[in-house]
């Protein structure tokens, strides 16, 4: 469950501020799949954070009940000078996961071979991606939070995600942010479209994805 | 129940974060504890030079060397707390991507990393002190640890006020750390504040290290009670700057987590 009561977020820009939500007030449908919908500097990624509460409202609460994901995305929470596997174990330690499956099961499922024992710098955005989400389906999550990360890898891998995720969908829903709107398509069962201030649901996504189509050529 | 719930997991952070830390210290070379046991080995070594080229005996019981250690375990405490508090945050900036990472956890880890470092350190040369023939005797472990109580406030609250200050002048840094090296000078490390005239002890008298280290060795020393270090005075500035330190914390924390 999770609801914005009241919620304000902008930005301090070089010139003036970047509004990203205002006045906000939203219950997210609950075990929806839910695809989101922006413009880029919109704030897709912002808006993924404070639902993960990686980051606060400038005003206003946010109530969630259950377990989300962190944001996952090309950046992460990985600390760049540790190890994956340093990461790995502090993950598992703050959501209390066992350490062990965790670890077989990431580096089965990464393919990130031996590189798992060496800091996050060292990476391709690609190998942090695919580390990133294979440690989340490892730690089971209610609601995993999604940005940009579902083009990751080869086809192999991309499938191997698709099969992970159908087999979650059983007990878990995703909130994703992408530009493909084929993704979308193919992963959410409501669309939310940010307008700019304001949050909007639609139930049909193909609707929404007109929309928002409308939206961005209008915009240029 | 939900409060429960919330102190679990912040302990469950907080160990996780103290691990890492201590990984990131020790872990990875091997140098790690020894450099913790060579910087207050360094300080007793030219100190007892400086003393025996002048001649002069140890100002309190009969080692010079434990006088020192004495004198430099409680200054260790305050200068490593307030450095590594200081930058605890921008080191580890991506782990506030976490949601229940907070600020406050990577400053309460990295003291309690260095409290446990220095006490093991303290430990490990009160033995080899023993080892050596040289008698230990703790007037009361109870008043060695209440002004350690005070510098862990002390230096977690210059720190925090430091992390708070910096990303807005990147200068102060250097600002900072030339107004704080003298006061290695005057807090009494390797002087006991009755050697010091009343004029002169007049003039340091602000700085509550030497208070809180005349306290520390009055703790150590049975037969050392000096009246000159004030212990209201030492809370005082303590509990104040702690406080002031956390409520910079609580303002600026919100501002941390932006990427």
């Amino acid at each position: 469950m999770i609801e914005f009561r009241n919620v304000n977020k902008a930005y301090d820009m070089a010139n003036g501020q970047n509004i990203v939500l205002k006045n906000v007030n939203f219950k997210f449908p609950e075990r929806k799949n839910i695809g989101v919908l922006g413009v880029n500097g919109a704030g897709k990624s912002t808006l993924l954070r404070l639902i993960a509460g990686s980051e606060y409202p400038d005003s206003g609460r946010i109530i969630r009940k259950g377990r989300y994901s962190w944001p996952l995305g090309f950046t992460g929470s990985f600390h760049p000078s540790l190890t994956g596997i340093e990461n790995l174990r502090f993950a598992c330690r703050i959501y209390n996961a066992d350490i062990k499956y965790v670890t077989e099961y990431v580096k089965d499922f990464s393919e990130i071979g031996d590189y798992i024992y060496e800091p996050i710098k060292t990476y391709s955005s690609g190998m942090r991606s695919r580390l990133a989400f294979a440690l989340s389906m490892a730690i089971d999550f209610e609601v995993y939070l999604v940005d940009e990360i579902m083009g990751v890898g080869d086809q192999g891998f991309q499938k191997k995600c698709k099969d992970a995720f159908a087999a979650k969908r059983e007990n878990s829903s995703i909130i994703m942010v992408s530009h493909s709107m084929a993704t979308i398509k193919e992963y959410s069962d409501v669309a939310i479209l940010l307008t700019g201030d304001n949050l909007e649901i639609h139930d049909d996504v193909e609707q929404a994805i007109e929309l928002y189509s409308a939206f961005t050529t209008a915009s240029t | 129940m939900e409060f429960l719930n919330a102190l679990n997991v912040q302990g469950r952070v907080i160990s996780a974060l103290t691990l890492r830390e201590t990984r990131a210290r020790y872990g990875n070379s091997k140098l790690g504890f020894f450099w913790a046991l060579f910087e207050p080995f360094a300080h007793v070594v030219v100190f007892i030079g400086i003393f025996s080229a002048l001649d002069r005996a140890t100002p309190l019981g009969d080692s010079m060397g434990l006088f020192i250690l004495t004198g430099i375990i409680p200054w260790l405490l305050y200068s490593n707390i307030v450095s590594n508090v200081t930058t605890g945050l921008s080191s580890n900036k991506a782990l506030l991507g976490y949601p229940q990472v907070m600020p406050i956890d990577i400053t309460i880890s990295r003291v309690a990393l260095e409290f446990s470092t220095l006490f093991l350190v303290m430990l490990f040369f009160l033995a080899i002190a023993h080892y050596m023939g040289i008698r230990i005797r703790i007037d009361s472990f109870l008043e060695m640890m209440k002004p350690t109580g005070l510098i862990i406030l002390l230096g977690t609250g210059i720190g925090l006020i430091n992390a708070a200050i910096i990303p807005h002048y990147p200068s102060y840094t250097s600002i900072f750390n030339a107004f704080s090296r003298p006061l290695y000078f005057i807090s009494g490390i390797f002087f006991t504040a009755n050697f010091l005239s009343p004029e002169v002890f007049e003039f340091v008298d602000f700085n509550p290290l030497i208070h809180l280290i005349e306290w520390f060795r009055s703790g150590y020393y049975p037969s050392f009670e000096s009246d000159l270090y004030d212990p209201e005075y030492a809370v005082f500035i303590c509990v104040g700057i702690f406080t002031l330190g956390l409520l910079v914390e609580r303002l600026s924390s919100k501002k941390a987590r932006q990427v």
